[in-house]
Order: structure tokens, then sequence, then C-alpha cells
């Protein structure tokens, strides 16, 4: 079975995102369309385009159970898509924020969804039986950009990543939509909006990603590090791990052990935790021992420069193509399968390329990358 | 809305674990004799961890920052570019954030570039770009 498959989608792929049953895939082309593939057979084609925002669209999110798009863009506004009768029919939600918006994402029960904006707030939107609607409640208190969010399982707690060097955890309980409140270590009196949890980072916060029990946050901030918070107990133990390489833009959970990262240096990278410690394991995307060696041969340089200088008149080796599958930063990342332990993700970058990743066949042929 | 200020935002990163001045101050010229001892002494291989131990980033004077500054790169100019390799070796992840940080100080005056861009080919080699980025990003300057 082979490792990874790849399909070039576009010219740059700012996010994506898949339907409940993984056959189709909805990604922003860094416009202000939003362009839906459908999977046939081995290739993608495309299916649907989405009109209706102004700018760049900056994020999608696709709700797996009631098959619902929202899309959220720079200008400032965000549309919920219903599939009705083979179209897709957009809602306008009123987010009331002056600024753009830079992110979005469903809660787990699909019945809210969280959108981070440039306006350095949070809007919270449920959908009001009564008006026909969908009603925004702000969160502020942050005092920049909110980059990233992300809900807990419980369907109440938020954590947030910001450019001003923090990620903080908010409740996002809302009465009428969230019958009971949940118990948290953070309390049982959740206000909304109220800052439950404040960590510092040395950089913006550009991904966060609460781990699948709802114990641990990692947050990856643009200093090239990883912060692992444990906030099963407070005041939370946290861990941090510096890259070797460029920042981290996205994180995945592949298991309560396992994380993923993706980033700027435009391969996927594996994180794990040994009884509680994490550590960089290895890099996803490797090149197997033998196709390393025979790429670097003397006589092989040789003919690459004599076949540069023959078609193109270059005087030297310049080869600007990526070791990596990838060829440019890696800007989302999303798991294909659900479960205790992620087996399948997928990752779009800025090459347009969206790279589908088998970790059982990595295991196979790589020994370090063991999925915990 | 109310907090609708389009000015620029004064961001307030607490800075734990500051001294007062004064004990920076003092710890610098501690540091200054141990590493003067040790370079006259022909091992500006030990001196080195001395030097990088301890930088003191939270003060925001920047007399004693540049004091600093002198005694590590007076201590990288003293040691031969034939062991740079082996000393970097040496070094654990800190100790190589911190070197990064006072390589770029260093090559900003301009004065001993030869020897400290033996230091930073060094340095990226076993630390990686992510050296270099919390260079750019810590605001916690040396």
């Amino acid at each position: 079975m082979s490792t990874s498959e790849i399909d070039h989608l576009a010219n740059c792929i700012t996010t994506h995102a898949w339907n409940g049953d993984r056959s189709k895939v909805a990604i922003s082309p860094n416009s202000n369309e939003v362009m839906i593939y459908t999977k046939k057979g081995n290739t993608f084609e495309l299916e649907q385009i989405l009109q209706e925002h102004d700018q760049v669209i900056t994020s999608i999110d696709w709700a797996p159970k009631t098959n619902r798009i929202v899309t959220a863009s720079q200008d400032r506004n965000a549309f919920v898509w219903n599939y009705e009768k083979n179209e897709w029919k957009p809602t306008l939600v009123i987010l009331r924020i002056n600024r753009a918006a830079t992110y979005v994402k469903w809660s787990p029960l699909e019945n809210k969804f969280a959108v981070a904006s440039g306006a350095k707030c949070v809007s919270v939107c449920y959908f009001e039986e009564d008006s026909n609607w969908w009603i925004s409640k702000h969160i502020k208190k942050h005092k920049s950009t909110v980059l990233k969010v992300d809900w807990h399982p419980n369907n109440c707690l938020l954590v947030t990543g910001s450019s001003d060097f923090k990620c903080r955890v908010f409740s996002a309980h809302i009465k009428v939509v969230d019958k009971e409140l949940p118990r948290t270590v953070f309390g049982d009196k959740l206000v909304f909006g109220e800052p439950l949890l404040e960590m510092n980072a040395s950089g913006w916060v550009h991904g966060v990603k609460w781990s699948p029990s709802g114990n641990l946050i990692a947050f990856a901030s643009h200093d090239s590090s990883l912060c692992i918070a444990n906030v099963s107990n407070l005041p939370p133990t946290i861990q941090k791990v510096n890259l070797r390489g460029l920042p981290i833009r996205d994180l995945l959970f592949l298991s309560e052990n396992s994380l993923v990262g993706v980033g700027e240096d435009c391969n996927p990278l594996l994180f794990q935790s040994e009884g509680g410690n994490w550590a960089f394991v290895s890099e996803i995307d490797k090149k197997s021992e033998q196709a390393a060696a025979s790429g670097d041969s003397a006589a092989g340089n040789a003919r690459k420069l004599f076949a540069s200088k023959v078609t193109l008149g270059a005087e030297s080796v310049t080869d600007t193509k990526l070791e990596t599958q990838h060829q440019n930063c890696i800007t989302s990342i999303r798991a294909l399968t659900a479960g205790a332990v992620v087996s399948d993700f997928s990752t779009v970058g800025l090459d347009g390329n969206l790279i589908v990743w088998h970790t059982k066949a990595l295991e196979a042929k790589f020994k370090e990358l063991k999925i915990k | 809305m109310a907090d609708d200020d389009d000015g620029p935002v004064e961001l307030e990163v607490q800075e734990v674990g500051g001294k007062t001045d004064a004990v920076y101050q003092s710890e610098v010229q501690q540091r200054q004799s141990e590493v003067t001892k040790l370079l006259n002494a022909g091992k500006a291989l030990d001196a080195l961890p001395i030097a990088l131990n301890d930088p003191p980033t939270h003060t925001k004077n920047q007399e004693i920052k540049d004091q600093n500054s002198v005694i590590v790169i007076s201590v990288l100019t003293a040691i031969k570019e034939a062991q740079v390799d082996q000393v970097v070796a040496n070094l654990n992840d800190e100790q190589l954030d911190v070197l990064m940080k006072y390589i770029y100080k260093g090559l900003s005056n301009g004065e001993t570039s030869t020897p400290l861009f033996k230091w930073h080919e060094s340095v990226l080699k076993k630390a990686g770009l992510g050296s270099i980025v919390r260079v750019m990003t810590d605001r916690k300057t040396v």
C-alpha cells in the first residue's frame, strides 16, 4: 500500500475540509471561491464552485453529521451553506466584526461554530429558531488578532491562539443551545466569554488543538516551538519543544500520545509522548534509503547540468524543487479517519497540492514512525 | 464597539524571572573576571559555557547587555577555527540558542565577522533553522 497520494488541485490552497464520508473535499484556492471536488476513482473531479464571498476565503469547515459547510473570509463575513436539491444555498451570518475573519470551526455537536477574527475577538454563532438567523456572541479579551480556535470535546470550552503571544481557554457555553453545564477542571460555573486559562508563548500562536480526551492542549508558535500543556490539573504543566526547522502552522492529534505538526518546513512532523514527555520523533515525508542514495550521484548531477545547459541555457544546476512532496508551506491538516487513533490524514499547501498520508503504510516502511 | 482603537497596541509580555539591574551588573562583572582568567590561562573552551550561562535578557539596561556581549565575543574569537565544530557538538540546545543570539549581535557590529561566520555555519548545522527563527522572534534579547 502506498504511503501517500498526491493531487494537484489548484495553484495554491489556503484551507480544506472533508465531508462526513470523505467522498468530497472543499478547498479555497486562495480566492473568494470555494471549490468542491469529488473523489472519482483515483482522481478528484471538480463538482461545484461556491461564489458568495467578496474577498479571500481564509477558512472552511464541513460538519460531518449535519452536512453543512461554514466559510469565513477576509470580507468580514461568514456563510453557512446548506445542501438542498443538489445545490449549496448560502445563509449570511452576522458576525459584527470590523476586520477579517481568520478561522472557523464547527463545535463537536455541530450546533455552534466559532469564528476567529482580526477584530481581536471570537464570534461564537448559533442558530436561533425564532428569528431563523445565525446569531453571534463575542468573546473579547484578546489584545490582537485571533489566529486559531479549537473546540473541546465537551462542546463548551474553546481554546484560542492569538498574535498577542498568548493561548487562552474560554467558556463558550450558551444557555439556549447547550442544555447542561459540563463538569470541567476549570470549575462548575462557566460564564460565556470568561477567560479560564492564559498561557504565554514566545511568538504568534499559529496552531492550537485539544487532544482527543481534552486533557492536553498543544499550541505552536512562531518562534519555531511547540508547547503541550496538561490541563487535567490546574495549574497546567507546560512542556516546550523547540523545533529544528521553521514554525508550525497547524496541528493534528493522531492519538492521545501522537501529534503531527505541519508548517513552513513543507514536511509533516511527528511528535510523541513517552510517559508524559513530549519529543520530536521524525519527519513524515522521508525519502527511502535507495532513492536518497541514487539522487546524489556525480553522474546524475553531470547529466542534469548538461540537460539544463541544452534546454535552458543555464550555466549551473539551480534546482528549486524541494525534496519533500509539498513544494511550499503546508497550511492545513485534517484527519480522514475517526476513532481513537487516526490512521489517515490529509495536508494541503501553498503549492496547491492535496496529499493524503497513510500511517499504516508509513509505519511499515519506516520503523521510527510507530503511532502509539 | 468600545475598543475600536486603530492605533498600535502596547503588548505587555510578562517577563518572568527578571533580576534587578544591580544583580545583573555584579553577575556580568563576575563573569568577566572568570572568563578573563580562563582566556589568559589558554582555556578558551572552558570559558564558553560560563560566558553563555544565564544571559542578562530581562534587563532594560542596554549597557549591561553590551558588556556581556563583549565577554561572549571575546571567547568566540579566542577559540581557534579548527576547534569550533567540536565545541559546538558539546553544547546543549539551550546554549546553542543563546550562542546564535550572540553571533547575530556580534555580526551586527561588523568587526569580528570572519570568525563569527564560521561559528554561524557550525551552529546552523547543529541546531537548524529553528535557532535562527528564535533569534528573530524572541523578545528577550541579549
